[in-house]
């Protein structure tokens, strides 16, 4: 025979495919709005950038010099795919500017004073049409192709001195190298070791608290349902325990919100992938060489401490949820409920962030590491701090706490609280009868 | 001597808050017997069948089902009673036949008589197909009556049904009153209802028990008490008991 346990996950389960309210508020809402929102972000910019690096466009050419250089650089344009209408004033390219990337003045004097040594200029006019990201990225492509003129002119200038043009472009240069901890990596492009410092000490908070919330709101919304259809009473007659209630109603608040957790960071994952890949670099160092450097500075521990913590996080919440779930009748007061309690998880979560502890002392550190949610944002620096002591609070006490809470829930749960008891307080409404007769 | 299913002495419940409902509540209810408890509004009904049926506790005194302490084995007492509450709904997103399963396989032994209770459940209904539409579309007649089927399916040893009819016009009254009846006969179910319908009491309930303010004021078959208190119909017994006829 199925268990007790099976039978309410089922319908647990059931019911949260089936009730728009529990779905719509829970699952969809946040995770399709965030979606979009990453997705269209990432997707303007991937165009945007995209746009900007491909060369080519109309360029309206006002050319006032009408020398040798101006007709040189005219001829890199159009042998660089861009399209170059000439026009008599700066005016009358206003007028007709319509799609083009900018227009291109060549002032009077501009192959003179190339062939005389100085530094010659172009003004470039560009209309904004908008705040998209496109337009802005378009003044940059033609910026790039001055560059790109002015690039290949040095190193003819420089080719007729006899010097090598690397040389004078960059006679001093310097290479990089990150120390991390007590680790040093060498020839390593900063980025490599911030971008998964970031997702340790930033994404994997927040995407925990993230997920914190949904449990809250799921399992509180669970218990309020049984409330709000009804059920209760039913329910707290028939011969199941009452652990395995709880226990089924938790797991199932736990399997939904892992999935809506886990769409949300394959979201926040591509998204971040996409942004990533636009800002590549080369480096003498494979990724994989400075995550190992890494994980070495930060302590193999770190990972394990976060994922402990997180859970222990996860449970709190939850604890919480449920206790302040069984005041309420209805699945409104119970989303409000856990409202309060997501609300400053999130906000403990963000001052962790912006906490610099590591200019602490230890044993500060070690007693702001007790401190539940804001906790998660510690553990990375005290990792690299190597306050390993800190660490261990942090892992442990938010399981301490859950424990006391889940506790104290489960308490109340046993005995006739759950049905008794309200926090708005509501005037009951006693009956005329029973006016009649105390009379 | 007959086996006590419902053994209630000196019964006491106070809410927090400090309302005290019940103040020294006792009465028995024999097997196989159907024992109607009828009183005014905030009487006590409502609070006596849930202190039975496990969900609040006894301030003072005792309760036991079968022998067991409701306070104390509660488990042990879930296992032999099934409990319809005065307000009780069901999950608006199942089918009711999803629901008569669910509740079905916290009682069936193995699926062959989970299978058998849903099948009699159906029947008790009376919902016909409708039974497969999810349960928000059902009006407060056939949810009840779904209500009812789930509770006697079960063949529970105990069956404590708090104002089995309310909300429900003549026919479907008479339809789940025939049904309670006929049903408790054939499997030796012991009822323990309350009621506002005197009509009703008479005709399904073996004994009744007065309660008025927290206490039982008087106790018997519905026509030893009409003769103890020389009238002609239940309501006249109740108007007598409790008074209120003045307006
Ligand atoms: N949860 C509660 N908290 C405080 N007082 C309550 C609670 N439930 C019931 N009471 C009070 O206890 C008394 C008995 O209520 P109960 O519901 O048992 O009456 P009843 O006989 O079932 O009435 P009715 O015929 O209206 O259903 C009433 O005065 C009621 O106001
Ligand atoms: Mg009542």
């Amino acid at each position: 025979m199925k268990s007790a346990f099976l039978t309410i996950f089922i319908k647990e389960m059931k019911s949260i495919i089936r009730d728009p309210k529990i779905l719509i508020t829970m699952i969809i809402v946040p995770v399709v709005l965030t979606g979009l929102m990453y997705g269209i972000m990432g997707a303007m910019t991937t165009q945007a950038v995209k746009q900007a690096m491909k060369p080519g466009g109309e360029i309206l050419l006002v050319d006032l010099d009408h020398g040798y250089w101006a007709e040189n650089f005219t001829n890199y344009l159009t042998s660089h795919k861009y399209t170059v209408t000439r026009y008599k004033d700066i005016d009358s390219a206003i007028k007709n500017y319509d799609n083009a990337l900018c227009i291109l003045v060549i002032p009077k004097g501009f192959s003179e004073n190339l062939t005389r040594g100085y530094t010659a200029y172009l003004q470039v006019y560009y209309r904004i049409r908008g705040i998209s990201f496109t337009s802005m990225m378009m003044g940059y492509k033609v910026y790039g192709i001055i560059r790109q003129y002015s690039d290949m002119l040095s190193k003819q200038i420089l080719e007729k001195t006899g010097l090598s043009p690397e040389y004078v472009s960059s006679p001093v240069n310097g290479t990089s190298n990150i120390v991390i901890g007590n680790i040093t990596i060498k020839n390593i492009d900063p980025s490599q070791v911030t971008g998964p410092l970031l997702m340790l000490g930033l994404f994997v908070p927040l995407i925990i608290g993230l997920l914190a919330g949904f449990v809250a709101q799921l399992s509180a919304t669970s218990i309020a349902v049984e409330k709000e259809q009804k059920m209760l009473e039913t329910l707290l007659t028939l011969p199941l325990s009452r652990f395995s209630l709880i226990a089924a109603k938790v797991t199932a608040a736990f399997i939904v919100s892992l999935i809506g957790g886990g769409a949300y960071f394959a979201i926040m994952a591509w998204y971040f992938s996409q942004m990533s890949s636009l800002g590549a670099t080369n480096s003498s160092v494979s990724s994989s060489i400075a995550l190992s450097a890494l994980v070495k500075a930060v302590g193999m521990q770190t990972p394990a401490v976060l994922v402990i913590a997180g859970f222990g996080t996860l449970f709190l919440a939850l604890g919480i949820a449920l206790l302040l779930a069984m005041f309420v009748d209805d699945v409104r007061s119970a989303q409000i409920i856990s409202g309060y309690i997501i609300a400053p998880l999130m906000l403990s979560i963000f001052i962790g962030l912006f906490l610099d502890i590591t200019s602490m002392s230890p044993i500060q550190q070690t007693a702001i590491a007790a401190i539940p949610f804001a906790n998660l944002a510690f553990i990375l620096n005290l990792g690299l701090t190597g306050n390993y002591t800190a660490q261990l609070v942090a892992a442990f006490s938010s399981w301490a706490y859950a424990i006391i809470v889940l506790y104290i829930a489960s308490r109340i749960i046993g005995t006739e609280k759950i049905f008794t008891m309200k926090l708005f307080k509501r005037k009951r409404r006693t009956s005329l009868g029973f006016h009649l007769l105390t009379r | 001597m007959p086996t006590q299913v419902v053994e209630v002495n000196d019964l006491h419940k106070v809410y927090p808050g400090g309302k005290e409902a019940l103040k020294g509540l006792s009465f028995t209810v024999k097997e196989g017997e159907i024992y109607g408890l009828i009183g005014p509004n905030g009487a006590g009904k409502t609070t006596t069948l849930r202190i039975l049926a496990t969900i609040l506790e006894p301030t003072n005194g005792t309760a036991r089902i079968y022998g067991y302490d409701v306070k104390s084995e509660p488990e042990k007492v879930r296992r032999l009673i099934a409990y319809l509450p005065e307000e009780a709904g069901a999950y608006k997103y199942l089918s009711g036949l999803e629901f008569l399963d669910f509740i079905a396989s916290f009682y069936a032994e193995d699926e062959q008589e989970k299978r058998r209770m849903i099948q009699e459940a159906w029947k008790i209904s009376g919902l016909g197909m409708r039974i497969k539409d999810k349960i928000k579309t059902y009006s407060k007649g056939m949810l009840r009556r779904l209500l009812i089927a789930k509770t006697l399916m079960v063949h529970p040893k105990l069956a404590i049904l708090d104002e089995p009819t309310s909300g429900l016009d003549v026919i479907n009254s008479t339809r789940v009153r025939r049904i309670i009846k006929k049903y408790t006969r054939e499997y030796g179910v012991t009822v323990l209802l309350s009621s506002h319908n005197m009509l009703e009491v008479e005709y399904l309930c073996d004994r009744v028990g007065i309660i008025h303010e927290g206490r039982i004021v008087a106790e018997g078959s519905p026509a030893e008490l009409k003769k103890m208190y020389g009238a002609e119909n239940l309501e006249e017994v109740f108007a007598k008991i409790v008074g209120g006829e003045e307006i």
